[in-house]
């Protein structure tokens, strides 16, 4: 594998559109051709092949070679890479895809300097794959700049900000692998210009540094498009009962269709899970539990109704843990807490307490985050490697892949931590691993091999034009679906182009095109994928119009219409309550008139 | 004026269902009465949608003058919409339009909710297709706009043509008018057969409309004072306004509404905007505000996530109307009454509670202060 100096030998600089600080929504262009010096795909590991299986479960053909269990990152990401080696696969989620972890992250495919001084091989790893995934998929990165803070006076200040600039000039030696630009030292004078309203109090200066933002669920959407293009069999909201172990060796899996009460059953030559901080649980049905260990520290995010900055700021929470808040589309981020969880992982609670800690935190350098209001929170369990003893924050972000061969069922694998940034490389670590032990031997090319809609670059004012739409609403087309933004435009008609969510903007052409082509089956699905109800009206204006647009596709009654836009408004509406004020109390009164309106039929 | 003077007997605060049929139960009751009106609340902001049988003995009122002066849509819903059975009765019962016959949905381009084909598979009905030159728009206010010029409605029915032939009844998405509450009515004249609108959202004309329809609704000699004002405790209680300026009168009605209408405001923790009245919630254990009050009390009190309703925290009353003091029994004054979403275990009952509950309130108001002489 070629080291840093390997990616930092280009003479060309990769072409990326405007420089300066206002990341915000600015397109990232894939590289020429070579400049980032990719390494060839490492040779795979030789292993024992698997024999086809002689258990009466497999006594015909298996119906896959790989079933995957999870539609995350990590699941979706195997699954591309495996349907891409020529491998038939099956994967099987029990909610919906990036339901999780990868959905609900910070979005970022960032090294995480604050992995730098405990696991520097995760920041490593985490840049270099954040380099290939800004190749494959450059319509859905943007450019976030960070600004880091330091008050304080005098020496001890001095010695701080010494520190944290020696801190990232080692970063910086890792930004080069993922394109990002090195850090710098701002002045009180320039950091309040480029944050105008922060804390201007004790100011000493401030550092910049580089990170690229990505939507994680569009992430997982993308690799499981692909993955079904290239011969994968994608099964949403099927949740696995069992992985059956026959003879020790995992045959297959049966399943049930949530929504359908459909019964399924599957054989598969490898079984991997891939279900982050479910893991346990998942491998529990083959009895192997105890040898896949994580410790599901639960991440939230609040979600403010504008972009507070244009660029993300640092901060520290009341325990001294850094938070952040980031410009992320129309609306901000600002995240993380990082909390042991036992709760139920389908339904993740969030509180009026973990809101608090994440505004009062922010709010201590940006005093004018109370202006703005709280449309929405994200819950995630983050998949982080199991330790005894040590603080959520310490906890390890590496990966790790369980073989249960040695654990009485052959064939079984579970692929456990993890990063949004690095699921490429640990996709492809996987499947260098069981690949070659069912007899194939074909190269990775996820790293190489664009993601779908990530093959060109889309001349969005041109589109806009030739459509007679707003830039506005185009890029935000482009920024979730590439080159694909073309075909779905082509295929709408005047009224297809109407904005059904004005927040975000959503088309309607884009709402048909997710419930036709990217497997959505619940109203809900679509919002994920299109961010539809995401916005400051928080689905008032648009869950039903979403509905309508997405049943016709998707064969609703009328009656399930209604159904799906009051789970829509109702799960929206549930994401907002612990960050419920004064700003938001009253639209949240209104959402319950919208509820009432859709009738009676539509509540439990 | 002497402070000692009342402006007006009843002093009704909010000019919503409640404040309006408290108004003019008061009137009726004998009382000179006043209103405050700020804004639209829950009535203006809803989906114009009746939701709850009224009780008696406003019932009449119910379908009586007040919806029909709504225009036919709010007449139509109010009687059938809570009763009707299926399970699309917001958005689709127009029964009254189709006794029998095959009613029509008009296929207007507007806001991406209105799918005429959805609502006619369902209605068993037939999509009539939007006549060139029907007013139009991406929303439905715009559209509803369009319907308020002078003439349109006509024009709108004369360019159906003879594409309505046999049909019992027509169905629009709800735009039948935005100021004007008669366009219904001059579609329906003009075509011969029943008009009718589906439900929409929270800001959709047909609450717009129903607001209208209560303010033309309150009695002559009831005057409207259009401002803000908070309760002045005394022997002669008052209102003072935004100006400063204060009017005294001899009771008080709280015709706030809730979170919506802002009679209710979430700060800290759940308070009363007008008189900072104790608020309860609805398991009757905890005040809100005030004495006692509890810091940041958690949402999920008084917000019931399953049903999407509110749990209904809000004042509480005594069966005379009268607002309780902390302590659960005691009234905060002879003189002060509240009615409508502003009460407990209100909220979520929707127009035609608030209006059976204002009326039944301010009749009280009107009457006590006989009593009391």
């Amino acid at each position: 594998m070629p080291g840093v100096s390997a990616l930092r030998t280009t003479d060309e600089p990769p072409e990326e559109g405007p420089r300066g600080l206002r990341g915000r929504g600015e397109m990232l262009r894939p590289p020429p051709a070579g400049t980032l010096g990719l390494p060839s795909a490492p040779t795979p590991t030789e292993g024992p092949e698997i024999p086809l299986m002689t258990t009466e479960l497999a006594q015909r053909r298996p119906d896959c070679d790989v079933l995957i269990i999870g539609g995350g990152v990590n699941g979706t990401g195997l699954a591309r890479d495996l349907s891409l080696r020529g491998l038939r696969v099956i994967l099987l989620e029990r909610n919906d895809l990036a339901f999780g972890a990868s959905g609900n992250s910070s979005g970022m495919i960032h090294g995480g300097p604050r992995y730098l001084t405990t696991h520097p091989s995760v920041t490593r790893s985490s840049c270099v794959d954040s380099g290939y995934i800004q190749t494959i998929a450059p319509h859905m990165i943007f450019r976030i700049p960070f600004v880091m803070p330091v008050f304080g006076h005098g020496p001890v200040a001095k010695v701080r900000f010494d520190a944290f600039d020696a801190f990232f000039a080692v970063y910086d030696e890792y930004q080069p692998l993922k394109r990002g630009k090195p850090h710098t030292r701002l002045t009180p004078e320039e950091t309040l210009t480029l944050v105008p309203g922060l804390r201007e109090r004790d100011l000493y200066g401030s550092i910049t540094f580089d990170e690229w933002g990505i939507y994680g669920n569009r992430l997982c959407v993308a690799n499981a498009t692909d993955a079904v293009e290239h011969g994968c069999r994608l099964y949403v909201h099927t949740s696995v009962e069992r992985i059956v172990v026959e003879e020790g060796r995992a045959t297959g899996v049966t399943a049930r269709d949530r929504i359908d009460g459909r019964a399924y059953e599957f054989s598969a030559r490898v079984v991997v899970n891939c279900t982050g901080a479910w893991s346990p649980i998942t491998a529990a049905t083959a009895g192997v539990s105890q040898h896949v260990r994580v410790r599901p520290g639960k991440g939230v995010h609040l979600v403010l109704d504008r972009p507070v900055t244009d660029v993300g700021v640092m901060a520290e929470a009341i325990d001294g843990r850094q938070i952040f808040i980031e410009p992320w589309g129309n609306t901000s981020l600002i995240g993380t807490t990082d909390d042991d969880t036992y709760a139920d992982l389908d339904d993740l609670p969030v509180t009026t307490d973990e809101v608090r800690y994440l505004v009062e935190g922010v709010e201590q350098v940006l005093p004018r985050v109370r202006d703005a209001r709280i449309i929405g929170t994200t819950v995630g369990a983050r998949p982080s490697l199991y330790a005894w003893g040590k603080m959520e924050d310490a906890l390890s972000r590496e990966h790790e892949i369980v073989d249960h061969a040695a654990h009485g069922a052959e064939g079984l694998y579970s692929l456990i931590g993890g990063k949004l940034a690095s699921y490429r490389m640990f996709a492809q670590e996987a499947a260098d691993l069981i690949a070659p032990r069912l007899g194939n031997r074909a190269p990775c090319t996820t790293h190489t091999a664009p993601l779908p809609g990530g093959d060109r670059v889309v001349d969005v004012d041109k589109l806009a034009a030739r459509y007679e739409l707003t830039r506005f609403a185009v890029e935000r087309l482009v920024t979730r679906h590439g080159s694909r933004a073309e075909a779905i435009l082509a295929d709408s008609d005047r009224r297809g182009r109407a904005v059904v969510c004005a927040h975000e903007p959503v088309l309607a052409c884009e709402v048909r095109w997710v419930a036709k082509h990217e497997f959505a089956r619940t109203l809900a699905d679509v919002a994920r994928r299109t961010n539809l109800a995401h916005g400051a009206c928080g689905g008032n204006d648009c869950a039903l119009a979403g509905a309508v647009i997405a049943g016709e596709v998707l064969g609703w009654s009328p009656g399930e219409v209604r159904a799906q836009a009051a789970e829509l408004l109702r799960e929206r509406r549930r994401s907002r309550l612990p960050a419920i004020g004064d700003k938001q109390a009253r639209a949240e009164a209104l959402t319950m008139a919208a509820l009432r309106t859709l009738g009676r039929a539509a509540q439990p | 004026m002497s402070a000692h003077e009342a402006t007006a007997d009843v002093l009704v605060i909010g000019a919503g269902a409640a404040g309006v049929a408290a108004a003019r139960a008061a009137r009726e009751a004998g009382a000179s009465v006043a209103v405050v009106a700020d804004g639209g609340g829950a009535a203006a902001l809803g989906s114009g949608v009746v939701w709850g049988a009224a009780r008696d003995p406003f019932t009449a009122w119910a379908e009586g003058e007040v919806w029909r002066a709504g225009g036919r849509y709010v007449t139509v819903a109010g009687w059938l919409v809570e009763g009707a059975a299926g399970a699309l009765r917001a958005l689709l019962d127009v029964g009254a339009l189709a006794p029998g016959g095959t009613p029509g949905v008009l296929d207007l381009a507007t806001h991406p909710s209105w799918s005429a084909r959805l609502v006619a598979q369902t209605l068993g009905a037939r999509v009539i297709p939007a006549p060139d030159g029907a007013p139009g728009g991406q929303t439905f206010r715009e559209v509803a706009a369009g319907f308020d010029r002078e003439g349109a409605a006509e024009a709108f029915a004369r360019s159906l043509g003879s594409s309505c032939a046999g049909l019992s009844g027509l169905l629009l998405p709800p735009v039948l008018g935005l100021a004007r509450l008669d366009v219904a009515a001059r579609i329906s004249e003009a075509l011969g057969i029943p008009v009718g609108e589906a439900a929409g959202g929270p800001g959709d004309p047909p609450g717009t409309r129903a607001m209208r329809a209560l303010r033309r609704w309150l009695p002559d000699g009831v005057e409207v004072i259009n401002d803000r004002a908070t309760v002045r405790p005394g022997r002669l209680p008052g209102l003072v306004f935004r100006s400063g300026r204060l009017v005294k009168a001899r009771s008080v009605v709280l015709a706030t509404g809730g979170l919506v209408g802002g009679g209710l405001v979430f700060g800290e923790s759940l308070r009363e905007a007008a008189a900072d009245a104790p608020v309860w919630t609805r398991d009757r254990r905890r005040v809100l505000s005030r004495a006692g009050a509890a810091r940041g009390a958690d949402p999920a009190e008084w917000f019931d996530e399953h049903t999407g309703r509110a749990r209904g925290a809000g004042l509480r009353v005594d069966a005379a109307g009268r607002v309780l003091d902390a302590d659960g029994e005691t009234p905060l004054g002879e003189w002060l009454y509240a009615a409508g979403e502003v009460c407990m275990g209100r909220g979520g009952d929707g127009v035609a509670d608030a209006l059976a509950d204002g009326a039944r309130v301010g009749r009280s108001a009107a009457q006590a202060i006989g009593r009391r002489g």
